[in-house]
């Protein structure tokens, strides 16, 4: 056995050997909390992402009922910017980038043709920490410890559980990036991946090489918390410093994903080859690049909004979510398109990815004076949002293979509309009121708000619209798991190599290695059947 | 349902590096942004030593450079243990890691040097916590090439030469390098410009 060997590749080998007892594997809760099965790992994560999605939500509702009578209903006044930060931080760490990550997980080594995930158990030790430190972080924000909280116990807390989500986030992106490198079946070149697995490369890319930093200033913080407070005015100055974290453009980075879940579910909705591929994977790379944001630490340095640098990176990532919205388009339109409700999913959080980027493109306008003002919110609102739908749209197109079993696509196409319009709305109204030089609601105390209830009213509105959406897709799911129609092999007539394996993939994937000839073995396989027949 | 055109498993690429390879790009980052917000806030503070550095320190610049020597000097002698392993050579993989661990654990000596003899505590003005933050992260860093190093040992002197357990001697060799690039940059910023 080396360090990498999977148990998968462990009990084949036993299986093989007549003198070894059969393995038993275990079932149940057992089955779960033991596993180093990358599908278990990926729904674990993609479980718990969605049930973080609801407490999220829930907060969201709370700010917007806030902005009632402007800021004197519902939170005391010590706690507005502390639930500000949970949204915000929670948003981004506790739903969509383990959600995407989940998904990157269970769906990648599928589909590179790999027998499991490089270092499964790694994977495994990443989504509890991910877990723990998700549990402790929000435990640290009610305790009254988040950036700018007066319990000095709970700051030092959050502190050490943000550092654990930093951690298992890296880690697992680190396992993701192996596995596509490292593991690919025979014959399949990076431009012959399917399109979430060169996502899934140059995302983790991006992960690991901007997420130390956040950690770095992290770890500095809780130096300076722990034995003194002198460097970063104590509680006061956390926010600032992982600012950087939830701030464009590196908010762009964690949506990243929506490009390859889009154009993979798009792909095979439209049941053709794909051409210009080139184009897709460029852009998808650019989206990467560009949503780096680590360099621009705004919050540190407010003149770098002023540099041309900061407009360039802000108007930049425009640029390739149109040349990926441009080869879906060509794609639906040579193709012979099945449109289910992942395909629906799908465009909308493209379109509202796009939206978004001309939203922050305008943010580097210094003329228009949109910094500090819920222009900021509302753009932070729209990529994340995106990001919810298209990793719900790569959930209800890749849960037959995970599950074995079928999503009611009839019943999934009726979320659609309070996804979008929960989306919509949360973003719309803010951005609106960002022109008007509103500002966020942990400062409405100080300035009040032109805008009044209706625009607490529609907040509300959007979130509970968000939460019914995300509770019926986990409904969905849930459903479809227990007694859902059996999927099939390849209930979508698709044409990467996951659609090869049964459903549910078994624990090591595929029987046997495979050769790959073209970007889309299985349709070359399907039309040399066709010939044949 | 359909069957793809078997092959025999392909042979792994590297899994071990390749996970190095991110792994060590990830660390390089942790102490790249530290040293970032070093200069940003030191700069904030004046800009030079005489604001900058608290009274009564005393950063000793012979154990610092001591440090860079080694650590560089490690990087060369993993890189004799990756020889060694891809000719099979267990015994000089064996003293080529051992001396490595060996120039690790002076690396830790000469850290531990320069804390006795810093005179200023942890929440020393601004300048404290920068320091021990930074210097304390490669110091972890540098604990964790020693794991790897024992590790590695381990297998070859076992008698494991071939496949992943030459694999674990270049992923090894990898971190050591990353250390050392890592060094560089923290000896300029943290030893020289101070």
């Amino acid at each position: 056995m080396t360090m990498t060997t999977s148990p998968a590749e462990i009990h084949a080998a036993d299986a093989a050997d007549p003198a070894v007892r059969p393995y038993v594997a275990p079932t149940g809760l057992a089955a779960w909390l033991t596993t180093s099965d990358h599908k278990r790992i990926g729904r674990l994560y993609i479980g718990f992402a969605l049930l973080l999605g609801l407490a999220t939500a829930v907060v969201g509702a709370l700010l917007n009922l806030e902005r009632l009578d402007s800021g004197k209903v519902v939170l005391p006044d010590d706690s507005l910017a502390q639930m500000l930060s949970l949204y915000r931080v929670g948003f981004a760490f506790l739903v969509v980038v383990p959600l995407l990550v989940g998904l990157a997980i269970a769906v990648v080594p599928l589909q590179v043709g790999a027998q499991g995930i490089a270092f499964p158990r790694a994977a495994a030790l990443s989504f509890w920490t991910w877990l723990i430190g998700s549990g402790l972080l929000i435990g640290a924000y009610a305790a009254n410890g988040g950036p700018g909280g007066g319990e000095r116990e709970a700051v030092a807390l959050f502190l050490s559980a943000f550092t654990l989500v930093l951690l298992a986030l890296i880690t697992a992106a680190v396992c993701v990036a192996t596995t596509v490198v490292a593991d690919r079946a025979a014959g399949m070149t990076l431009l012959r991946a399917p399109a979430l697995a060169w996502t899934g490369l140059v995302w983790s890319a991006g992960l690991v090489l901007s997420l130390p930093v956040v950690l770095g200033n992290v770890i500095l913080l809780a130096v300076d918390y722990r034995y003194g407070r002198s460097l970063f005015q104590g509680n006061v100055g956390i926010a600032k410093y992982i600012d950087l974290a939830i701030r464009q453009p590196q908010i762009y980075l964690y949506a990243v994903p929506v490009l390859g879940i889009v154009a993979d579910i798009v792909a095979t909705a439209s049941r053709t080859r794909q051409t210009m591929r080139g184009v897709l994977f460029a852009g998808i790379g650019a989206a990467a690049l560009f949503g780096i944001g680590v360099d621009i630490q705004a919050s540190l340095n407010p003149d770098v909004r002023e540099q041309f640098l900061f407009v360039v990176a802000s108007l930049a990532f425009v640029l390739p979510v149109v040349m990926v919205l441009g080869w879906c388009g060509l794609a639906l339109k040579n193709g012979r398109v099945k449109a289910t409700a992942a395909l629906a999913f799908a465009m909308l959080s493209l379109l509202l990815l796009l939206a978004a980027s001309l939203a922050g493109a305008l943010t580097g306008f210094k003329g228009l004076d949109l910094v500090g003002t819920t222009w900021e919110n509302g753009h932070f609102n729209l990529v994340l949002g995106s990001a919810v739908l298209g990793g719900v749209a790569g959930v209800f197109h890749w849960w037959p293979k995970l599950s074995g079993r079928l999503v009611s696509d009839a019943l999934a196409k009726l979320l659609v509309l309070p996804a979008l319009g929960g989306v919509v709305l949360i973003s719309a109204v803010e951005l609106i009121m960002g022109f008007a030089d509103d500002v966020p609601a942990d400062r409405l105390k100080e300035t009040g708000s032109d805008f009044g209830n209706a625009a607490g009213v529609a907040g509300l509105v959007g979130q509970l619209l968000l939460l019914v959406a995300v509770l019926g897709a986990a409904g969905l799911l849930l459903r479809a798991a227990k007694g859902g129609d059996a999927a099939g092999d390849d209930p979508w007539d698709g044409q990467t190599l996951e659609w090869a394996t049964p459903s549910p993939a078994p624990v090591a994937n595929f029987a046997e290695g495979v050769v790959v000839t073209s970007p889309e073995p299985l349709f070359d396989l399907k039309h040399a059947a066709g010939k044949d027949a | 349902m359909l069957a793809l055109p078997a092959a025999p498993a392909p042979p792994r690429r590297r899994q071990l590096l390749v996970g190095t390879s991110f792994a060590a790009a990830a660390s390089a980052m942790v102490v790249g942004g530290m040293l970032a917000l070093y200069m940003q806030i030191r700069d904030n503070n004046g800009g030079n030593t005489v604001t900058w550095l608290p009274k009564k320190v005393v950063v000793n610049e012979v154990a610092a450079n001591t440090m860079l020597i080694t650590i560089l000097s490690a990087s060369l002698l993993v890189q004799w243990a990756v020889y060694a392993i891809y000719r099979g050579d267990r015994r000089h993989t064996g003293y080529a890691l051992g001396l490595t661990a060996t120039f690790g654990v002076a690396v830790i000596v000469c850290q531990a040097r320069i804390y006795n003899d810093m005179g200023i505590k942890v929440a020393e003005g601004p300048y404290g916590p920068l320091f021990y933050g930074i210097s304390g992260t490669f110091l972890l860093l540098t604990i964790i090439g020693l794991g790897f190093c024992v590790v590695a040992a381990l297998r070859a002197l076992g008698g494991r030469t071939s496949g992943a357990d030459r694999e674990i001697v270049s992923a090894t060799a990898l971190w050591f390098h990353m250390l050392s690039v890592v060094f560089c940059f923290v000896w300029f910023v943290l030893y020289a410009v101070k």
